[in-house]
């Protein structure tokens, strides 16, 4: 039997671990990557010739991040490694990329496909934040590690979660100016969160740490927060942000420039190209593709890892990029596979267990602010690449009796524009959902859609081309 | 990106009539910093490494449909063939 061929998108901590344990058991995989180098978001590596260390780059996951680059260095020869490339669709078996450098196609017939796609900035619109100078919660963190740069002079972040308070954290410690932290968490977290959080204690003290931290080099912290507006001219970009605070009362921030963002949000779209099943999360209040606990999807040969799954953070992608793999191979019946995945099995997703618990008490603790799609005005935009408000959306289903996300998507555009949903497609759920009155599993989700990125057109001819 | 962000604070206007915009995201997902090279080639600005001597449209060129090397061919052909 020759040998299969097992394809990874995505080289970040899922993408990597994946491709070791598959050439630890003597495949060759192949692995695509959209970025220039390894390491995926979380462990992006800087460009070449930038010289700052790990500890600097990578603060307390400095040595994390080394031993993903290092396994990724020592794999290179026994992988086909190929950069620049974006895995655009799936069809029957085949995943189909296009690398943009050389404009160089490939129909790639998989074996199994592990797709380790990660995730994106998770946002909920306030009005103004089309404006120049806002920016996501990760893009402020990119700015810093792989530029060394601030998104402005006097920074504010806003949204809830982790990222809000690291990436500030990194911030300061970088010597940039942050004016405030605006949570959008209630001041006391629910009870039902602590079980969860307690259950990854090191994290949560070094949480408590970075608040402590921001406080102490004179950041203003304030939680539970409602956005009102961000301020600022439309040729001049943002002059500053109007929120509520925990009291009601109303406190206004000057800066040149705003991060934001609400957690993560799985880039799904293949998972959705090949046909998964999807289901609604009630917790998180979005659709994730429904795997097993191994990561295998509801389509036979196809496995999902990391955060473009389960958003478990980093860590957590390690070990199910690793476990997705064994399981593969043991259902490709390779020998070598399966005595791993019988040996570590138990261990991979006891570990994964846990993670999930700290994740649902994050998710309790630092909730997805759906209230706050209720509350946006008509005028405020959700949808940023085309300009699409509010109060277009609620026209669509006060007037036009929608009641579906995909059905307002083909009156009012909503989710068709050049993000093809990323940025706006849970927050136009939302303000669906509330302005109808129904539940936001009901308003469902928007359709992947290939491709999954804008590319040219004659990409595909190439291909053709490629193939014959 | 941060070359031309390093020099103001927009990258190019909203065709949408909303005003000046400068990225989003940075990791290549919300496609909000297309800039264009000077043949009409659209640019991610985000994920482009700057070059020596490289020029930047902040705005598409007037005929906007980048001539690529496979369409010129194409083009090519089909005049010698009318």
């Amino acid at each position: 039997m020759s040998e299969p061929t097992v394809v990874v998108v995505g080289t970040g901590p899922a993408g990597v671990r994946a491709a070791e344990a598959l050439v630890e058991a003597g495949l060759r995989p192949i692995l695509i990557d959209e970025g220039l180098r390894d390491g995926g978001q979380i462990y992006r590596r800087q460009p070449e010739g930038f010289k700052r260390d790990y500890a600097v780059l990578y603060g307390s996951e400095a040595s994390k991040a080394h031993g993903l680059h290092q396994t990724f260095e020592a794999l290179r020869q026994h992988v086909d490694y190929r950069s620049e490339t974006l895995a655009w669709n799936i069809t029957q078996g085949h995943l189909h990329t296009v690398q943009s450098s050389q404009a160089r196609s490939d129909e790639i017939a998989f074996d199994a496909l592990i797709i380790c796609s990660g995730a994106t900035d998770r946002l909920m619109p306030v009005q103004g934040w089309n404006l120049a100078g806002c920016f996501s919660l990760g893009a402020s963190q990119i700015a810093l590690k792989a530029q060394a740069c601030s998104i402005g002079s006097r920074v504010v972040f806003l949204g809830s979660g982790p990222l809000l308070y690291l990436v500030a954290s990194q911030y300061v410690k970088a010597g940039a100016k942050v004016v405030a932290v605006l949570d959008t968490a209630p001041l006391i977290p629910p009870l039902a969160s602590l079980r969860g959080l307690l259950s990854r204690p090191l994290l949560l003290w070094r949480g408590l740490q970075m608040m402590v931290q921001l406080k102490r080099a004179g950041v203003a912290l304030l939680k539970g927060v409602k956005p009102l507006r961000i301020e600022g001219r439309p040729d001049q970009g943002v002059s500053g942000i109007v929120v509520t605070d925990a009291g009601g009362r109303e406190r206004q921030f000057s800066a040149d420039a705003l991060g934001m963002g609400w957690h993560l949000r799985a880039e799904s779209q293949l998972a959705d190209l090949a046909a998964c099943e999807f289901s609604f999360e009630p917790l998180s209040r979005q659709w994730l593709p429904r795997m097993d606990p191994d990561g295998r999807s509801s389509q036979a040969g196809v496995y999902l890892a990391g955060d473009g799954a389960r958003i478990l953070g980093a860590d957590g992608a390690e070990a199910a990029g690793r476990l997705a793999a064994l399981a593969a191979m043991n259902d490709l019946q390779l020998p070598a596979g399966r005595v791993q995945y019988q040996l570590e099995r138990d261990r991979l997703r006891q570990q994964l267990a846990q993670m999930d618990q700290f994740r649902q008490g994050l998710a309790r603790a630092f909730p997805w602010p759906h209230q706050q799609a209720e509350s946006l005005p008509d005028a405020a935009v959700v949808c940023r690449c085309e300009a699409i408000t509010a109060g277009e959306l609620r026209r669509c289903v006060n007037e036009l009796g929608s009641r579906e996300l995909n059905h307002v998507k083909a009156f009012s555009r909503v989710g068709m524009g050049r993000c093809q949903g990323r940025y706006c497609g849970h927050a136009a759920a939302e303000v669906i959902a509330a302005v109808a009155h129904i539940p936001v599993e009901t308003v469902g989700r928007l359709r992947g859609q290939a491709p999954v990125k804008p590319m040219l057109m004659n990409a595909c001819e190439v291909s053709s081309g490629a193939q014959s | 990106m941060v070359a031309m962000l390093g020099q103001g604070r927009k990258l190019r206007q909203s065709e949408f009539g909303d005003g000046a915009r400068a990225g989003f995201c940075l990791m290549g997902a919300c496609q909000d910093c297309w800039v264009w090279d000077e043949t009409g080639q659209r640019l991610r600005a985000c994920t482009t490494v700057v070059l020596d001597g490289m020029t930047v449209r902040t705005a598409p060129p007037e005929q906007y449909w980048p001539v690529t090397a496979d369409l010129q061919q194409h083009l090519a052909a089909s005049e010698a063939g009318s």
